[in-house]
């Protein structure tokens, strides 16, 4: 049969008739199957079960019945439950009770599924919503700048907190941002020093970041103004590993001591501050004023700022960290000039018979310190001993030292003092030594030293004054 | 056909047992039979599911005699769909005729009857589910091809094809293999 025939075979069925249940000539055979469908229907029916019993004996309530009905389209058909009356009759109250309680507890329990889909879907998403605005706010407040110190702490101890415990588990080493001036090797901020404070001072609260420009030293020589160079290498001022912490027990020496490391062999075997004397300071506190001679680190003060040593604000030009990290100025700033200019003096001092000569070495590069005053004059009779100024350069570029004032110490001896420092220029001017400093009354009083013989302009040395007359 | 029709209906609203009563014996054997020639798994529980569920919807009806009973034909087509799917998730079994034959009289006629409802169910079970459920709410529950469209939600030029495609294929089966009615 092809489609054309089989087509036309439908569009010939008389349907409609013979669905009416009419007999239709020529279609006996559908006939007869409309009529014996017909007669399914006309079949005793199955007798009502229990619910439906109970239902036609009591009825149900409408209300009831209407909110059953919901559960009912909804959840699909009611379970048998209700026991069959005691004499297998017609269910009465109480199965039409049981229908309409089981009804009733579908709907509880439908209710009850859906509160708690609700309830538990609001808590996750309020936990997640909750969970992460915390994490957006506390990176928020460790890392957007302009946000204030005691907002910010606590923000970044949490991140940082957080972020180890992140690479713990993920064992991995977080990388430090590149020109990261606040984050040490951990990823967290700058911290201090391991003892005292990042100005060197214990006790002295660390200000500021920048190198050179706030007179923070501590930071400035292992951190902040560092290269990545440097603190990589293991070996150098940054390395924090070669910091001894116990070292500052009477500030004497506490550099040397306190550099173990690192930097020994560009110093000398950690003699870079050779012109400590001992004794000279007895509580290492460099803002008392005992730190007024010879120190390497002073340098960049200018002996009208700088009386006592203090780094107060405002009181310190830059070049904090030639005295601090020599590599940072591209060279030894400290260099042996430093003691040779000691040497000298105390040299000349002898040679002279009292004349202290002061003026420290001032480096052309490296702006080092500037050699150490001369030594005090001696008169006649004994030798003094004494600091001559000092100089730094600014930072190590190109500034010819500058002489602080020379002090001298006591002589050892007849308490003459020498005097004698070397007044550079802070721009690397060569400048000769400056006029020396007036020899403390005594009976060897030092003469003024005048300014030395010019030997800037890059050379390594400072002018060298003479010494003080050191006669009476 | 209820000759008070609205009076029992309600009745049934308000939850009179009586009525519900009339309703179910008015509709009852249509009901069965449609389920039977759609194959259900469990007919008499299945038709007692489809009159509880529609009774217990009645408040929400509206409608005449003829709404009524497409309502009912409705909720009894979806009962059945859902059996079979239930069924299929379960065992696959063949479309078969109810086990337990309904009685239709004498022994006589029951024997009849058996043999008849079992051929037309077998012819029906060889018809797509669509013809076989056009046929069976056309003639067994005596709906109107309107009402039958609405049951099946279907198109009505749709339900038209298919009882035709419906009826030549049940005269080619008859035709070609006699099958005894």
């Amino acid at each position: 049969m092809t489609r054309s025939d089989d087509d036309e075979d439908v569009r010939g069925i008389p349907d409609d008739r013979l669905l009416a249940g009419e007999a239709v000539p020529g279609e006996p055979e559908l006939t007869a199957f409309v009529a014996a469908l017909r007669a399914t229907a006309d079949c005793e029916p199955p007798a009502p079960d229990d619910r439906l019993r109970a239902l036609f004996a009591g009825g149900l309530v409408p209300a009831t019945a209407a909110r059953a009905d919901e559960d009912v389209i909804a959840a699909g058909p009611v379970a048998p439950s209700a026991a069959p009356g005691v004499d297998g009759g017609p269910a009465g109250a109480d199965e039409r009770g049981a229908v309409v309680d089981e009804l009733a507890a579908r709907r509880r329990v439908g209710l009850l599924r859906r509160a708690a889909a609700v309830v538990g879907t609001s808590v996750a998403l309020k936990v997640v919503i909750v969970t992460g605005a915390a994490a957006v706010g506390i990176v928020g407040a460790a890392t957007v700048p302009g946000v204030p110190d005691v907002v910010r702490a606590p923000a970044r101890a949490v991140l940082g907190v957080v972020l180890d415990e992140w690479h713990a588990v993920t064992d991995t080493t977080p990388a430090t941002p590149d020109g990261c001036g606040t984050c040490d090797g951990n990823g967290r901020p700058a911290g201090r020093p391991d003892s005292g404070t990042a100005d060197g001072s214990p006790g002295r609260p660390w200000s500021g970041e920048g190198p050179g420009t706030d007179g923070v030293r501590g930071v400035t020589w292992w951190h902040a103004g560092a290269p990545e160079a440097w603190r990589d290498a293991g070996t150098g001022a940054s390395d924090r590993s070669a910091w001894r912490t116990d070292a500052w027990s009477d500030g004497t020496d506490r550099y040397r001591d306190r550099w173990t490391g690192g930097l020994s062999g560009a110093y000398g075997g950690g003699d870079r501050f050779g012109t400590w004397t001992s004794g000279t300071t007895t509580d290492g506190r460099w803002t008392d004023g005992t730190w007024t001679d010879g120190t390497w680190n002073y340098g960049t003060w200018t002996g009208e700022t700088r009386t006592d040593g203090t780094p107060v604000d405002g009181t310190r030009t830059e070049g904090t960290q030639i005295g601090i990290d020599p590599r940072h100025s591209g060279g030894m700033p400290v260099r042996p000039g430093a003691t040779p200019g000691g040497t000298g003096g105390a040299t000349a001092g002898q040679r002279d018979g009292g004349a202290a000569a002061g003026g420290g070495a001032a480096a052309r590069r490296g702006g080092a310190a500037g050699g150490a005053g001369g030594s005090g004059g001696t008169g006649q009779s004994g030798s003094g001993q004494s600091a001559g100024g000092q100089g730094t350069g600014a930072d190590g570029q190109d500034a010819g030292g500058q002489g602080a004032a020379g002090q001298g110490a006591a002589g050892a001896s007849t308490g003459q003092r020498g005097g004698g420092g070397a007044a550079g220029s802070a721009d690397g001017t060569p400048v000769g030594g400056g006029a020396g400093g007036a020899g403390a009354a005594g009976r060897d009083a030092g003469g003024a030293g005048a300014g030395g013989a010019d030997a800037g302009g890059g050379s390594d040395r400072g002018g060298q004054g003479p010494g003080g007359d050191g006669r009476p | 056909m209820l000759d008070r029709f609205d009076d029992v209906l309600a009745a049934a609203r308000t939850g009179h047992g009586e009525a519900f009563e009339s309703l179910y014996h008015d509709l009852v054997r249509p009901v069965a039979a449609y389920l039977r020639a759609r194959g259900a798994p469990d007919v008499e529980d299945l038709t007692n599911e489809v009159f509880l569920a529609v009774f217990t919807g009645l408040p929400r009806f509206r409608g005449d005699q003829a709404h009524f009973r497409s309502w009912v034909f409705t909720i009894a087509h979806r009962r059945v769909v859902d059996a079979w799917r239930r069924r299929a998730r379960t065992v696959a079994t063949e479309l078969v005729a109810d086990p337990d034959p309904p009685a239709c009289g004498s022994a006589e006629d029951d024997a009849l009857a058996l043999l008849a409802t079992e051929g037309v169910v077998a012819l029906l079970a060889r018809l797509t589910d669509d013809q076989r459920d056009v046929l069976s709410l056309r003639v067994v529950a005596d709906l109107t091809v309107e009402q039958t469209a609405a049951v099946l939600g279907k198109p009505v030029g749709a339900v038209k094809a298919l009882q035709r495609r419906g009826l030549a294929a049940v005269r080619r089966i008859i035709s070609r293999e006699g099958v005894p009615l």
